[in-house]
């Protein structure tokens, strides 16, 4: 059964921020940013009638949040191994390593599931995502790890859910946007704003976008790798899930 | 200890300067020119102490394949900085390849600009002793100080050149070398590659033999004794006694003579005798060769703490893994060639990437995780900036 999970990020605006300044943080001294509360929305979605009525509404009572920076520190522990090979591209063992760290924290703490965000920004996704999932591996959380990896950034997802047109052709978007903001034509920040006639969103304003939006319509590759691992990591905790 | 070094027109070193602090690390991709910075270090000691020719031979090198091919200047511009009890001195030399000799040099105190001494258009000043202009009117090859008699010279001189002189590079140290039988030897050191390492083990006094053995028993615990003997020839022979336990004898020692000690042991075993030499700044060549993991950790502990100056290169991510994040960032210098094919030198960890690496990995494998000629690039671009 899913009661809890840990989530790491980038930063406020995507898994969130603590209000106590911990490193990690639960409950009300968390707010979580609005990938989290995507993440949360998605696994709800998938999860047995007789689990998700175990979760309340309240995301933060379930998910417990972890700076980098904390995974930073216990990244840097292990000096006997070097992992770059076939297996952790050169560029990559950051995030394997920071995915080791998670999972090892899930697992000494009773947390189901454990969620690494990272936007794909200029990398190769399947490197960063495989990069991430090998970390997960490693620890022996493999079906219970998520990578979060949106391509290019979180944007693309929001923005395929406030466009013109919906939830139609969002595949395009992981093609068409730039995983680089300074980009001024295809920044994802400024795309969104525009779609969205708010180009001053704050980390509120996109919490409150996530409320709105339909996860079941969202068709994007990086999504749908999302929401294929969240369905193993149910079946492996639940036996089941819904569609 | 050598704070700084610069040489012009050695090789692959145009206008190369290098910060060196105790313990020196260079990283680098191969025929970026990490071994050409201990040879050019060595060559500078060479010169101080007057033996160009037998530096040269030694390596079979000729003179004229010293300079680089990427300028046209004839002379070798040296200047080495070094830190005596808090004082700091430099010397400054151009060195003529046709005369073999530096035609020009200056020595002194950077704390107060004090000079000590000087060679200019063929005569010299000893600011102390000889304040004048006196005319050269000898042969000498290298600087004019290794011709200069001691008591002539200050304290100050004397002391900067015995240090330089103090100076070493093993990038020859090679398992064949080390497995050799040698002479008896003055020298006190165990030789470019390694070849006098019985002879030096040989005149060891007996506390320091015992704590050789003592150290060589961490890493092998298995050897209980290193045995030097002196055989009829003159030859002194190296050999390990090595104790197992038996079933017929309960222990069985097992004498194993230096042609047949395994590489790892034998570069080890040179490397923890140099404590006891009188060389003050060591350099060692690629230090990870032929030396299993589980004993990197040891000797990078053991360099680190070494009271000598220590530069190394190495390609090891593990043997960077085992130094503190302190340590690697001001140790470990990141050699690369320039667009030009000049080599030049920045500390790696100042570089943003590497440094962003550092926040999440050991240094060895921040190391591994970029790639090095995209951080040279990065350098470059700070520089240039």
């Amino acid at each position: 059964m899913l009661h809890k999970l840990v989530v790491a990020g980038e930063g406020e605006t995507d898994m969130g921020v603590c209000a106590n300044q911990q490193w990690i943080c639960t409950g009300q001294d968390f707010a979580p940013g609005a990938v989290a509360l995507l993440l949360f929305k998605l696994i709800r979605q998938h999860l047995p009638d007789w689990n998700s009525d175990n979760l309340t509404a309240e995301p933060a009572a379930h998910l417990t949040f972890i700076y980098r920076a904390w995974l930073k520190e216990q990244s840097k522990a292990n000096k006997r191994q070097v992992f770059v090979g076939k297996q952790v591209v050169k560029g990559f063992e950051v995030y394997f390593r920071h995915a080791v760290a998670l999972a090892e924290y899930a697992k000494q703490h009773d947390q189901q599931m454990a969620a690494y965000f990272h936007d794909t920004d200029k990398h190769d996704w399947q490197t960063l995502r495989d990069a991430i999932k090998a970390g997960f591996r490693a620890a022996e959380f493999e079906q219970q790890g998520l990578a979060v990896v949106p391509k290019p950034t979180s944007e693309a997802w929001f923005i395929c859910g406030v466009k013109a047109n919906p939830y139609q052709h969002c595949a395009q978007l992981e093609a068409e946007l730039s995983g680089n903001d300074r980009s001024p034509e295809r920044a994802p920040k400024a795309r969104l704003g525009e779609c969205w006639d708010n180009p001053d969103y704050n980390r509120q304003d996109l919490c409150d976008l996530v409320e709105t939006l339909d996860v079941t319509r969202i068709d994007m590759p990086s999504f749908n790798n999302l929401r294929d691992q969240v369905k193993i990591a149910i079946i492996t905790l639940c036996g089941e899930c819904r569609d | 200890m050598i704070t700084r070094f610069y040489i012009d027109n050695f090789k692959s070193l145009v206008n190369f300067d290098l910060e060196l602090s105790k313990f020196t690390c260079l990283i680098g991709l191969n025929g970026a020119g990490k071994s050409t910075v201990l040879q050019a270090l060595d060559f500078a000691s060479a010169i101080m102490s007057g033996e160009v020719e037998k530096w040269l031979e030694k390596r079979n090198w000729n003179i004229k394949s010293l300079n680089s091919n990427l300028t046209n200047r004839n002379t070798i511009k040296i200047i080495i900085e070094m830190e005596i009890v808090s004082k700091h001195y430099r010397w400054h030399a151009i060195f003529n390849r046709a005369k073999q000799q530096c035609t020009w040099e200056r020595l002194g105190c950077m704390n107060d600009n004090s000079a000590l001494f000087g060679v200019d258009d063929g005569s010299y000043r000893l600011y102390q002793s000889m304040p004048h202009q006196n005319p050269i009117l000898f042969q000498y090859t290298g600087s004019l100080l290794s011709q200069i008699k001691p008591d002539l010279l200050s304290d100050e001189i004397q002391e900067f050149k015995k240090r330089l002189i103090a100076l070493r590079s093993l990038d020859l140290l090679s398992p064949h070398l080390l497995r050799q039988k040698s002479r008896k030897s003055d020298k006190g050191d165990i030789g470019m590659g390694g070849e006098q390492l019985s002879a030096f083990i040989h005149q060891l006094k007996s506390d320091q033999h015992n704590e050789l053995v003592r150290q060589l028993r961490t890493y092998y615990p298995q050897v209980i004794d290193i045995k030097t003997t002196a055989l009829r020839s003159g030859w002194i022979q190296l050999e390990v006694i090595e104790e197992y336990p038996s079933i017929r004898y309960g222990v069985q020692e097992i004498r194993v003579e230096a042609k047949h000690i395994n590489d790892g042991m034998l570069r080890l075993l040179a490397i923890l005798a140099q404590q006891y030499s009188p060389l003050e700044t060591l350099l060692f060549d690629e230090i990870e060769n032929g030396i299993n993991p589980e004993a990197i950790e040891k000797v990078v502990d053991a360099l680190v703490a070494s009271p000598k100056q220590i530069i190394v290169t190495t390609h090891s991510p593990m043997l960077l893994n085992y130094m503190t994040d302190e340590v690697a960032k001001e140790s470990v210098m990141l050699i690369y060639k320039r667009a030009d094919g000049a080599t030049h030198a920045t500390r790696f960890f100042d570089v943003p990437s590497a440094a962003h690496k550092l926040e999440s990995l050991p240094p060895g494998s921040a190391m591994l995780d970029v790639y090095l000629d995209q951080v040279a690039q990065e350098a470059e671009r700070h520089h240039a900036a």
